[in-house]
């Protein structure tokens, strides 16, 4: 039993933009930091689309495809900028000197000084608005090294060969910053995104 | 027995790697006794699933933060304009 194929809209690079430019410019945002630079990603990514030898075969969302040659791009960048410190951003977010971030949330006994509060249904985090706005916060206000890290490795999926392939870091570092990274997140998440009401205390 | 610094380090670890069975035991011992760690583990899976989220393509579109500036937006179609064949009208 065949059925019809699937019905693929026409490769049209302007309805690409219309459609899926503000996502693929907010996710390049999230990476890059640098409006240019991530409206130059778009760019990138809407040019190679078109150009592409293999077509887009509607296998699967118009979205998905696209998002995988940004990340293409993405890395691309992250390695232009390796390889050009001129072209680095300033990172505004300095990390942390040695584990003092970490230290101050544990004890000398190794144990939590403050209880964590439970997120409850993650399906129910993630239709409040209020979670997503305090994740972008959060993830803008990670040193840039932790944020490359956790960006490639939760949100283009890399494995962590690849990321310390094109960061430099061995296995180790990116242990050690994605654990950074994690720590800072849930911190920031629970307070921007829960605690919103409560008065703000000093991190 | 694990300190929670420890199992914290190790639950973080066990998304990108492998635990031993050694190291596996420590955390499971740890996680059954300790009221906080099994949240921070549920965290990191709320934060993980959110991230892939984002990887699929949803949840950044209705986000406060700005889209592309209308002068980028134009400056892009212009550039894919030119790339595309005359059409006929």
């Amino acid at each position: 039993m065949t059925e019809s194929a699937p019905h693929i809209p026409p490769c049209d690079p302007e309805r690409w933009l219309e459609e899926h430019g503000d996502f693929l410019y907010r996710f390049a945002l999230l990476h890059l930091r640098d409006p240019s630079t991530a409206e130059d990603a778009v760019q990138e990514t809407l040019l190679a689309a078109f150009t592409a030898k293999e077509k887009f075969s509607g296998q699967s969302a118009e979205r998905t495809w696209l998002i995988g040659i940004l990340k293409h791009k993405v890395v691309d960048i992250f390695r232009r900028q390796r390889r050009e410190p001129a072209m680095e951003i300033e990172d505004h977010n300095r990390p942390q000197a040695g584990d003092s971030a970490e230290e101050a949330l544990f004890d000398d006994r190794g144990e939590w000084v403050t209880p964590l509060q439970d997120w409850g249904n993650p399906e129910h985090a993630f239709e409040q608005k209020r979670f997503w706005e305090a994740l972008e916060l959060c993830l803008d206000r990670l040193p840039i090294q932790q944020a490359r890290m956790f960006l490639l490795r939760e949100v283009s999926g890399l494995s962590t060969e690849e990321i310390c392939k094109e960061l430099g870091v061995s296995s180790t570092n990116s242990w050690v910053m994605l654990y950074r990274a994690r720590m800072s997140l849930r911190a920031c998440l629970e307070m921007n995104w829960l605690d919103v009401e409560k008065p703000r205390r000093r991190t | 027995m694990l300190t929670c610094k420890e199992v914290t380090k190790l639950v973080s670890q066990s998304h990108e790697r492998r635990l031993s069975w050694r190291e596996q035991l420590g955390v499971r011992l740890h996680l059954m006794v300790c009221k906080t760690c099994p949240i921070f583990a549920d965290q990191l899976v709320v934060l993980h699933r959110a991230c892939q989220r984002i990887a699929q393509g949803s949840e950044l579109d209705s986000s406060a933060s700005e889209g592309m500036s209308p002068e980028a937006r134009a400056r892009i179609r212009e550039t894919l304009q030119r790339q595309e064949p005359k059409r006929e009208e």
